[in-house]
C-alpha cells in the first residue's frame, strides 16, 4: 500500500518517522513530508501518488482542531476524501476527536506503531504491553556449585565433613522443637511436649492467653478488611530489566504489621519488584519456641507465625519471590519448617553471620544450621547465605570463606544455596581505602573471587549500596540505582534494594520511598541495557586478594578441626574485627 | 426536501446552540437531523467544557452511527444502515420512538453527506438540518441553505471578526455560472487563482474558494477576475456567540465578550441578518420558517 505521511506541526514529526521506518520494513510504499509542509502542497502530492493512507500527525492544542478540520475540508475540496483513508495521530487525540474532525481513524498517546499498522493493514491488534506476564524465576537454575579450584575444593570438603560428623549426634531445643511441630502441622496434638522446650513468653502466651509486650491479636474484622483490600487491588505487572532478564529485584519488609506489610509488598509489585524478603523482630531469634496466630507487633520486624505467614502469602502475586528469613536465632530449622508450609520460595541461612553477628551461640546455631539446610534440601527451599558480618567490621575475605562453607554444606545436604556478598561501603573498605576511587573495583573483586571458587547464584544484597546512602532522597535512589547497575553489569543473578529513606527512617520506611528506588532501578537498567561497566586494574588485585584471603581463612579453619570452636576463637572475625560470638541458646546442645 | 446546514468559522462558534433552535423553530415538520462531526457529547473534546445536548422530538430522523446512538437518551428505531463508516461505527438512519437526547456522528464528506440526503429524498423529510464541524465548510456544498456561526471563540478582535465574515459572505454571493466559462476543479488555491488573473472562471462552489489562510488576499484576487460557482447553499443569516473558552493556567474557562456592535455592521455593511440566537432566537425562526415555506 501507498501512504503520505504528514506532520501537520512545525517540528514534530519523530512519531510518522518510526512510522514510516516500520511501513517501509513491512514492504510499503511511504512519502515522508517534512514538517511545516503547505497543506496546499501536500494536497497536490497526495493528487499525484493517490496514496490508499494519509497519515497526519499534530499535537493537538486549541487552534490545532481548526488546521486539522481544514486539512479535511481540503481533501474533501480536492476530490480526495473518498480515495483515500485519513487518519490522525497525536499527544491529544481520541477516537471521538478524530470523528469530530471527520478522520476515518484517530491515535492518541501511548499508541504503539503495532496498533496503527494492524489497522491500516486491517489485521487485529492486541495490547501486548497491557498484559506484560511475569512467571516466578528460580534464581538457582543452571549452576552446578562446582568448586572450581581443588585447593578449594578439598578445604571445603574437610570442613563441611568434620561439621556434619560432628552434629551428627548433637541436637538442640530447637530441632525437637521442629520434629514436633511437624507432627503437629499433620494434625497431633502435641502443644504440651511442644511448651516443654519453649521459653516462659510462648509458654504464658498458649497457657494463660498473655501476649508479648507490643504483641496483639488481629481481629476477626481485620483480617475480613485484609482480605477485601487485597482482592481489590489490581495492576498491571511490570518489569523492571530492560533488555536483559537478570537480575531479579527484592525489597525488604518487616514492619511489624502484616497488613502493612501486604500493603508495601503490593506497591513494591506494582512497581516492578520481583521479589520479597520477610523480617522478623530481632527478639524472635533469642526467644525458645515460636508464637501462634495472627498478631501484629508495634516495633520493626513481623512476628513469624504460620497464621501471619499464611496471610502475607495470600497478597502476594503468584509470579513474586518470597524469601523468609531464618538464619540467625533459636527458631531457625522451624522457621524453614514454617516458611515452607506457607509456601515460600526462598529462605535465608548462615550460621557464620548468624552467630558472629546475629547474637545467638555459635555451637548451637551451628547444629540448628545444619539440621535448617538438611530442611531446606528436603523442602527444595534453596537458601540465601548474607554476609552482614561485613557492617560489622569483618573484612570480606573472612565473611565469603564463612559463606562458603555454609554453601558447600549445603549442597553435601541436596540444599541449593544462593551467594550474597555485600555490595557495600563497608568499615574494612573504609579502614584500606579500598573504596577511595570509585564504588566499582572492590564489589567488582567480590564477585570475580567468589566466581573463581564456585559455580553459584549470586545475589548481592542486602541490601545493595549499603553504607553509601544518606537521608537525601535523590543521593539514596541514585547510589541504589547504580549498584544496582553494577549487579545488572557483572550479570548478576539478583539483588536487594533499600528504599530511599530505608537508612534513616525513624519509624516505619514510607510507600513512596519504595517508588523511589524501584523506579530509579528501572531507570538505571534502561539507561545501561547490554552496556557494561569496565572496573579498572585494581579490580582484578582486590579479587586476587580476596581469593588468597578466603583460602588463608578456610586453610586455618580446616586445619584447627573443629568448626564450632574456629568460630568461638575468631577464625571467620576477630572481636577486634566486629565479630562477637553470640550467647543465645549457649549450652543447650546435647548430644543424643 | 430542502436541507439547511449550521456552518462555523470554529470551535465553539454557536453551531449546536443555532442547531436547537432550528429544531425548535421547525418543530411542526418532518425533520431530519445530522452532524458532519460530532455533537451532543457531554464535554467538549479538547477544551473539557460543557457542550449543549442535542434533543430531538418523537417522529422525527436522526442520521447517526450505532455507536453514538448506543450513547443517546431518545429511543432510536434502526430504518437504515448506509454504507458509511466513521472512527465510531457506521452510518445508519434512525427514526425516533421517543424523544430524548442524541449523540450525532454523521457523514463527514461531501460525497457521503450526499449519498444521505439522496436517500432521505425518497423519504417523508421535509428539513433535513445539518450541524458542522469545527470550521468544516466543504460539504454544505450540497446544502440548500447555510445558516453562519460567527464567534468570539474564533477571534475576539472585532474588524478581524467582520472582514472574514464579510468575505465569507461574499463568496455565498458569488453567481451560479454556465458552461461557457473555464472550469476549475477541486481546491482552488491562491496560487492557482493568481494564475488565472483576467480570466472568466468557474469554480464547484465558495467553499472551495474558502479554505486558504488568507481571505484578505483572496478577496483581492477576485477583484481582478470573474468567478462564478457551479453550486451553492443560500446563506439565510449569520449568528454571533459572544462565548468562548479561554485558555487559562489549568484547562479552559467559559469567558464573554460584548458582540452586539459586531452583529448590528454586519446587518448594515454586508446586508445578511445577523443575531445571537441566545436572544433572539424568535427572529431566527422567523427568518428560517419564511424561507422554508417559500421554497416547499
Amino acid at each position: 500500500m501507498k501512504f503520505v505521511l504528514f506532520p501537520l506541526d512545525p517540528v514534530h514529526d519523530v512519531a510518522l518517522k518510526m512510522l514510516n521506518r516500520e511501513l517501509l520494513k513491512r514492504g510499503h510504499q511511504t512519502i515522508l513530508l517534512p514538517p511545516d509542509t503547505k497543506m496546499e502542497e501536500v494536497i497536490e502530492i497526495c493528487q499525484k501518488e493517490m496514496p490508499d493512507f494519509i497519515m497526519v500527525s499534530r499535537t493537538v492544542g486549541y487552534g490545532a482542531a481548526e488546521l486539522l478540520a481544514r486539512f479535511i475540508d481540503m481533501l474533501d475540496a480536492a476530490g480526495l476524501r473518498k480515495k483515500c483513508k485519513v487518519v490522525v495521530g497525536g499527544k491529544a487525540i481520541t477516537k471521538e476527536l478524530a470523528a469530530e474532525l471527520g478522520y476515518d481513524a484517530g491515535f492518541g498517546e501511548r499508541t504503539s506503531w503495532e496498533e496503527v499498522i494492524a489497522y491500516v493493514e486491517g489485521g487485529r491488534f492486541e495490547r501486548e504491553e497491557i498484559t506484560v506476564k511475569k512467571t516466578k524465576k528460580d534464581i538457582t537454575q543452571g549452576y552446578t556449585y562446582e568448586v572450581r579450584d581443588s585447593a578449594f575444593r578439598e578445604l571445603l570438603d574437610e570442613i563441611s565433613d568434620q561439621i556434619l560428623a560432628w552434629a551428627k549426634d548433637r541436637t538442640s531445643l530447637a530441632i525437637e522443637r521442629t520434629k514436633i511441630k511437624e507432627k503437629m502441622l499433620e494434625g497431633e496434638d502435641l502443644l504440651e511436649e511442644y511448651l516443654k522446650l519453649c521459653d516462659e513468653v510462648v509458654v504464658s502466651y498458649f497457657r494463660k492467653n498473655v501476649l508479648p509486650k507490643k504483641v496483639r491479636l488481629i481481629t476477626k474484622e481485620e483480617k475480613e478488611k485484609f482480605e477485601r483490600l487485597v482482592n481489590r487491588i489490581d495492576f498491571n505487572e511490570r518489569i523492571l530489566r530492560h533488555s536483559l532478564d537478570k537480575p531479579l529485584v527484592f525489597v525488604q519488609y518487616g514492619t511489624g504489621c502484616p497488613f502493612m506489610d501486604a500493603m508495601h509488598i503490593k506497591v513494591s509489585e506494582a512497581w516492578g519488584a520481583d521479589g520479597v524478603l520477610h523480617f522478623d523482630p530481632s527478639w524472635g531469634a533469642r526467644c525458645e519456641g515460636l508464637l501462634e496466630g495472627l498478631l501484629a507487633h508495634e516495633e520493626d520486624g513481623s512476628i513469624i507465625t504460620l497464621e501471619n505467614l499464611k496471610l502475607i502469602k495470600s497478597a502476594l502475586n503468584s509470579s513474586t519471590l518470597w524469601c523468609v528469613r531464618a538464619h540467625r536465632g533459636l527458631n531457625t530449622p522451624e522457621t524453614v519448617l514454617l516458611a515452607a508450609r506457607a509456601g515460600a520460595d526462598l529462605t535465608k541461612i548462615n550460621m557464620v553471620y548468624g552467630s558472629l553477628n546475629g547474637g545467638t551461640d555459635p555451637e548451637r546455631l551451628t547444629v540448628d544450621g545444619v539440621y535448617a539446610l538438611q530442611l531446606s534440601a528436603r523442602y527444595k527451599l534453596p537458601y540465601d547465605i548474607p554476609t552482614n558480618e561485613e557492617l560489622g567490621g569483618v573484612p570480606a575475605h573472612k565473611a565469603f570463606a564463612g559463606m562458603l562453607v555454609v554453601a558447600h554444606l549445603g549442597v553435601k545436604l541436596g540444599a541449593r544455596p544462593i551467594l550474597k556478598p555485600l555490595f557495600c561501603y563497608s568499615p574494612d573498605v573504609m579502614i584500606n581505602d579500598y573504596m577511595k576511587d570509585n564504588y566499582v573495583d572492590y564489589n567488582v573483586a567480590k564477585v570475580l573471587a567468589l566466581r573463581r571458587i564456585m559455580d553459584a547464584p549470586i545475589w548481592p544484597g542486602e541490601p545493595i549500596g549499603f553504607m553509601t546512602h544518606t537521608e537525601d532522597r535523590v543521593q539514596s535512589a541514585m547510589t541504589t540505582a547504580l549498584h544496582a547497575a553494577l549487579a545488572s553489569s557483572l550479570g548478576l543473578d539478583a539483588i536487594t534494594i533499600a528504599s530511599t529513606d530505608e537508612a534513616y527512617a525513624r519509624g516505619a520506611i514510607t510507600v513512596s520511598a519504595r517508588i523511589d528506588t524501584l523506579r530509579a532501578v528501572a531507570e538505571a537498567f534502561r539507561f545501561f541495557g547490554r552496556a557494561r561497566i569496565e572496573p579498572t586494574k585494581k579490580a582484578e588485585e582486590y579479587a586476587e586478594n580476596i581469593v588468597n584471603g578466603i583460602y588463608e581463612t578456610l586453610k586455618k579453619v580446616a586445619e584447627r578441626q573443629d568448626f564450632v570452636a574456629a568460630l568461638y576463637e575468631g577464625l571467620f572475625g576477630t572481636r577486634e574485627e566486629g565479630a562477637n560470638p553470640g550467647r543465645a541458646g549457649r549450652g543447650t546442645v546435647r548430644k543424643c | 426536501m430542502l436541507s439547511l446546514g449550521v456552518l462555523g468559522t470554529a470551535k465553539n462558534t454557536g453551531k449546536t446552540t443555532t442547531l436547537n433552535a432550528l429544531l425548535k423553530c421547525l418543530s411542526g415538520k418532518s425533520i431530519a437531523i445530522t452532524s458532519i462531526g460530532f455533537d451532543g457529547e457531554d464535554l467538549d473534546h479538547i477544551t473539557g467544557l460543557p457542550k449543549p445536548k442535542v434533543l430531538i422530538e418523537e417522529g422525527s430522523f436522526a442520521v447517526t452511527s450505532e455507536e453514538a446512538a448506543k450513547h443517546s437518551t431518545a429511543r432510536l428505531h434502526l430504518l437504515r444502515r448506509f454504507d458509511i463508516r466513521t472512527a465510531l461505527g457506521s452510518i445508519c438512519l434512525y427514526r425516533v420512538r421517543q424523544a430524548g437526547t442524541v449523540i450525532l456522528i454523521g457523514p463527514h464528506s461531501s460525497e457521503d453527506l450526499l449519498t444521505v440526503k439522496q436517500t432521505l429524498e425518497k423519504d417523508m423529510v421535509e428539513v433535513f438540518l445539518i450541524d458542522g464541524a469545527i470550521n468544516r465548510i466543504v460539504p454544505f456544498q450540497h446544502s440548500d441553505f447555510v445558516v453562519l456561526a460567527v464567534g468570539a471563540s474564533r477571534s475576539t478582535n472585532l474588524d478581524f471578526l467582520l472582514t472574514e465574515t464579510r468575505i465569507i459572505v461574499k463568496m455565498l454571493r458569488l453567481p451560479i455560472g454556465g458552461k461557457d466559462r473555464k472550469l476549475v476543479e477541486g481546491l482552488v488555491s491562491l496560487e492557482k487563482l493568481s494564475s488565472l488573473r483576467g480570466e472568466r472562471i468557474l469554480v464547484e462552489s465558495p467553499m472551495h474558494l474558502l479554505l486558504t489562510e488568507d481571505f484578505v488576499r483572496l478577496e483581492q484576487l477576485l477583484n481582478d477576475l470573474d468567478v462564478a460557482v457551479m453550486r451553492k447553499p443560500e446563506l439565510l443569516c449569520v449568528t454571533v456567540n459572544p462565548c468562548y473558552p479561554e485558555r487559562r493556567m489549568e484547562g479552559y474557562a467559559l469567558a464573554r465578550i460584548d458582540l452586539s456592535e459586531l452583529a448590528r455592521r454586519i446587518e448594515r455593511e454586508l446586508d445578511v441578518p445577523c443575531l445571537n440566537v441566545m436572544e433572539e432566537e424568535e427572529r431566527l425562526c422567523r427568518i428560517v420558517v419564511e424561507k422554508i415555506d417559500k421554497q416547499g
